[in-house]
Formats: structure tokens, C-alpha cells, sequence
């Protein structure tokens, strides 16, 4: 018996799609439904757009019953974090400074999104202009937790079932936290392969274009969709590098037990486990990456800021007023550790395939004022590395927990193959536990 | 000339109030921007530390 549509993920959705056993507006209809049951529980959506979706999919279904697909996202619907650009479709920024702002025209990837097939099925939340002033959104797993952000509309629809296939963005950890708390997986490829071009900035040398989807199969799909990056067979033997330091302290007890037993599920597997010494560049990446942040946060937000500062949120206040008495000099300085630690860090790479660490310090936390800390994130968004991050687990509460894998730049193909191996060797068939 | 961690703290909280930033909300931030910014200060890149070729840079437009 066929599975409701909204339980498939992207890659069975499309292969059913391909096969005429499943159509577009079959698959939006029930995820509408879907979203229908479980929002007014979760708060995931600035915005559904339900017609235009239903408009898409019957447009789409006929384009598939004569034979034509677009690409393997035919017919998938997605969500688009609501800092992207959708033509004529609300776009918030999770700021009232935007709170009736319709874009004209597309963002490079939503509109390559579109040629590709996929439907936008609305907007989901984030914090307030990606940043750490929380959305209302709540975690499936449990709605009295965060979900993590900024991406978190995203996060929570994927793992919610609401659409099988979600876009956020990352400048510190917002695709991989998030999507960690929610117990999905997630991408984001090196800096820049995918456009940022119609995505309001936090920080321009630091954001990334990210998705989160309920299997790395999926975000293989996704990536070759968008690129015509192909990852094919799996590795046989992955070499892991696992950091001698901080990683594997930092993190809280429940995560750096999860830690350990995934090291050791993934050297069962047969999997080398390598020890893998962090350059001695890393221990000011936090700094870096916060002096560069805000020093771009600032010169995006001043002139906004100087006139109606009031309707930023306290977290934005603090990031823009710190950001713009940064001296060049700082900022400069910063950018030059971020080169030194990428190229150190590029040259320890060279004898591993990939670094594992924890995706989070801890599981989500509990309560909506804080969305959690990107702290084993940031390095790879300073870097500009990509990385993917898997479930690995749940705690006793039942929330889950993230492996994050990072490679080498433009390594995606490499990144994913090792991926797909470990998610055989890391099985997470759990759901959200909702009705 | 900054130096110490305190000096940091000083400039910062003094250059925000120099351009009209209300302190008080902000001055967490603040600190632990100026925290930030003396650490990465401290630490100096030599120019024998960045190599003559760059890594190539792709994008997909």
C-alpha cells in the first residue's frame, strides 16, 4: 500500500513521479494537508502558498504525464527560509522592518528551483534577519524545545513531514544546528558553488545557501539538481578524522557520549578512524569569525539602524551597534587568520577523505528565547568548507543528535559518498512524535 | 595604542557611545566584541604565512 505523500522523502517522491504513480498535486495536496493538522502546533510557516503551489503542481503533472521531468526535483515541493527572494510571495526577513515586502523577482536559487521543477510551497520562519532573535517556530520532538535557527522554519517542516525538502541559510551554523536539533539531514556546500545573489545578507564573506531533507539520497538529489554534481558510488573505506581537541570536550555529556559511541559504531563498520590534530590557527577562529560577522552585519544594517533602531530585536541591537566600532584594521586582521587557518587547515585535510565532530554542543535546549550555539559550526563557515550533518541518535528525552562531516572546498562529491556510507552505519529511522 | 583586554573594553564601549549607541542594553555585546577583537589582534599573521598562489575559486552561476 502506498504511504501518504507527505511521509515520502524527495528522492521516493520523485521516483514515484517519474514513474506516473504519484503526481505533483497529489504530493502538494497532501503536504497542504499536512501543514493544515500540525502549524498551529509548530509555527514553521511565515507563509504557505497554497494556490500558487496547487497552480505549479497542475502545470507540472501535465508536463509528467507527457513524459517530460525537468530535472529529478519535478514536481518536489520545497520551503525557502524567508530571507530568500520569491517573486511576488511575501518575504519577511523575520523583521517587521519587512513585514509587507513582496519581492519582484526571484533569488538565484529559488528561480533555479523553479526551472528545475520544484514548487515552492511558501516560506518558512527564521530569526530575525538570520540572526539569534528566535522565530515562534517549535521542535517537533518536542514543542516546548527550540528547534535551533536561524533556519528553523525549515528544519522543523522537514522533520515534521510538512515538506520533504527545505532551504536555509548558514554565516556561524544556522543550517547545521537547526537541522540537528530536528533530527534531519543537511548540506552546506562550499561557500561559493551556490548563488547568495537575492538572499538578504547577514554576512556576505560568511553566508552560505544550505537544504535540509530526511536523507543524505536526498541531498545528493538536490545538489545534482542544482549543479549537475553528481555523487555516484560509495566510498568503500572512509579515512575519518576525528579532532584531538575541543570537540571532543566541549560539547555537553550527553553529546560527547553520542560522540564517542558514533566514532565507534563507525570503526565497527569499518570506517578509519583517524586522530586529527587541529592547526594551532584554530584557536582564534571563534574571534575571527564573530569580528567578520558583525563587521558586515553593521555595514549591511546602518543606515537602517541610525534611523528606526527600535524595531531591531536585542541580539540584532548588539551585533550592528558592536559591528560598526570595529576598526578596519580588526576586521583585516581577522580576514587573515580565516585565510591562514583555511590554508593550514586545507594541507592537515590531505590525508583524510573527512573530519567528523558533533553537529551541536548540546541537543536542543528547552524554552524559545535561545536558539543554541553554533560554536562546532563556525569554523567551517569561516572556512568556507563544506559540510553535511546526519542524525546519530536520540538522548533519553528523545531529541536528537547531529554527526557533522566536513571536506576539503568543492569536495562535495567526496563529502557525499562518505555521508551515504556513514548513514548506513549510523541507521535513524525515528520520527517526531506527533499525531 | 590598545593593549590589554581592558583597553579593548574601554575603546569599544567608549567608540560606541561616541557615535550615539545606547550602552547599557548593548554592553554584553560590546565587551564581548572588544573580548574578541583583542584576541584577534594578538594573534599575527606574518607574510610568509600566506602563500603566493591562491586556491582557484569556482561558483555556479
Amino acid at each position: 500500500m502506498m504511504p501518504e505523500p507527505y511521509k515520502l522523502t524527495a528522492s521516493e517522491a520523485s521516483s514515484m513521479i517519474k514513474q506516473g504513480e504519484l503526481t505533483p498535486v497529489d504530493l502538494v495536496e497532501s503536504l497542504l494537508e499536512r501543514i493544515k493538522e500540525l502549524e498551529p502546533k509548530l509555527d514553521a510557516w511565515v507563509t504557505v502558498d497554497a494556490e500558487g503551489a496547487l497552480k505549479a503542481a497542475k502545470a507540472l503533472t501535465m508536463e509528467a504525464q507527457k513524459g517530460s521531468l525537468r530535472s529529478p526535483l519535478h514536481g518536489i515541493a520545497v520551503g525557502v527560509k524567508d530571507i530568500y527572494a520569491t517573486k511576488a510571495l511575501r518575504t519577511t526577513m523575520g523583521s517587521p522592518l519587512y513585514h509587507d515586502h513582496v519581492p519582484d523577482r526571484d533569488s538565484n536559487v529559488v528561480a533555479r528551483l523553479r526551472e528545475a521543477g520544484a514548487i515552492i510551497l511558501g516560506k518558512t520562519e527564521t530569526t530575525e534577519f538570520a540572526y539569534l532573535d528566535p522565530a515562534p517556530t517549535r521542535n517537533p520532538w518536542n514543542t516546548e524545545y527550540t528547534p535551533g535557527g536561524s533556519s528553523s522554519g525549515s528544519a522543523a517542516a522537514v522533520a515534521a513531514r510538512m515538506c520533504p525538502l527545505a532551504f536555509g541559510s548558514q554565516t556561524g551554523g544556522s543550517v547545521m544546528r537547526p537541522a540537528s536539533f530536528c533530527g534531519v539531514a543537511a548540506m552546506k556546500p562550499t561557500h561559493d558553488l551556490l548563488s547568495r545573489e537575492g538572499i538578504y545578507p547577514q554576512s556576505w564573506s560568511l553566508d552560505h545557501v544550505g537544504f535540509m531533507s530526511r536523507s543524505v539520497e536526498d541531498l545528493k538529489l538536490t545538489l545534482g539538481a542544482l549543479t549537475g554534481i553528481q555523487a555516484q558510488s560509495l566510498i568503500k573505506k572512509p579515512r575519518i578524522g576525528v579532532p584531538t581537541s575541543y570537540f571532543n570536550e566541549a560539547g555537553d555529556e550527553d553529546v560527547t557520549r553520542n560522540y564517542e559511541e558514533t566514532k565507534e559504531k563507525l570503526r565497527e563498520a569499518g570506517g578509519e578512524i583517524l586522530d586529527f590534530k587541529l592547526p594551532d590557527s584554530f584557536r582564534f577562529v571563534h574571534q575571527a569569525h564573530r569580528i567578520i560577522m558583525f563587521a558586515e552585519a553593521a555595514s549591511v544594517h546602518e543606515a537602517m539602524f541610525k534611523e528606526t533602531p527600535n524595531l531591531y530585536r536585542s541580539h540584532m541591537q548588539g551585533e550592528i551597534a558592536s559591528g560598526l566600532v570595529i576598526p578596519s584594521s580588526t576586521y583585516l586582521h581577522a580576514q587573515r587568520i580565516r585565510e591562514k587557518f583555511r590554508n593550514e587547515l586545507t594541507a592537515s585535510m590531505s590525508g583524510i577523505d573527512v573530519v567528523i565532530t558533533p553537529t551541536a554542543l548540546t541537543p536542543a535546549l528547552k524554552g524559545l528565547t535561545s536558539t543554541g550555539d553554533a560554536a562546532f559550526n563556525v569554523p567551517w563557515s569561516l572556512t568556507g568548507f563544506p559540510t553535511v550533518t546526519i542524525p546519530s541518535g536520540l538522548t533519553d528525552e528523545g531529541l536528537p543528535f547531529g554527526a557533522q562531516l566536513i571536506a576539503g572546498p568543492y569536495e562535495e562529491i567526496k563529502l557525499l559518498s562518505v555521508a551515504a556510507w556513514c548513514e548506513l552505519a549510523l541507521p535513524f529511522d525515528a520520527e517526531p512524535p506527533l499525531q | 595604542m590598545k593593549t590589554t583586554r581592558e583597553d579593548y573594553v574601554r575603546y569599544y564601549l567608549d567608540s560606541a557611545k561616541k557615535i550615539g549607541i545606547p550602552i547599557e542594553p548593548l554592553t554584553q555585546s560590546i565587551v564581548k566584541t572588544a573580548e574578541a577583537a583583542w584576541a584577534v589582534d594578538s594573534y599575527k599573521v606574518e607574510p610568509s604565512d600566506e602563500p603566493a598562489e591562491k586556491s582557484p575559486r569556482r561558483r555556479i552561476h
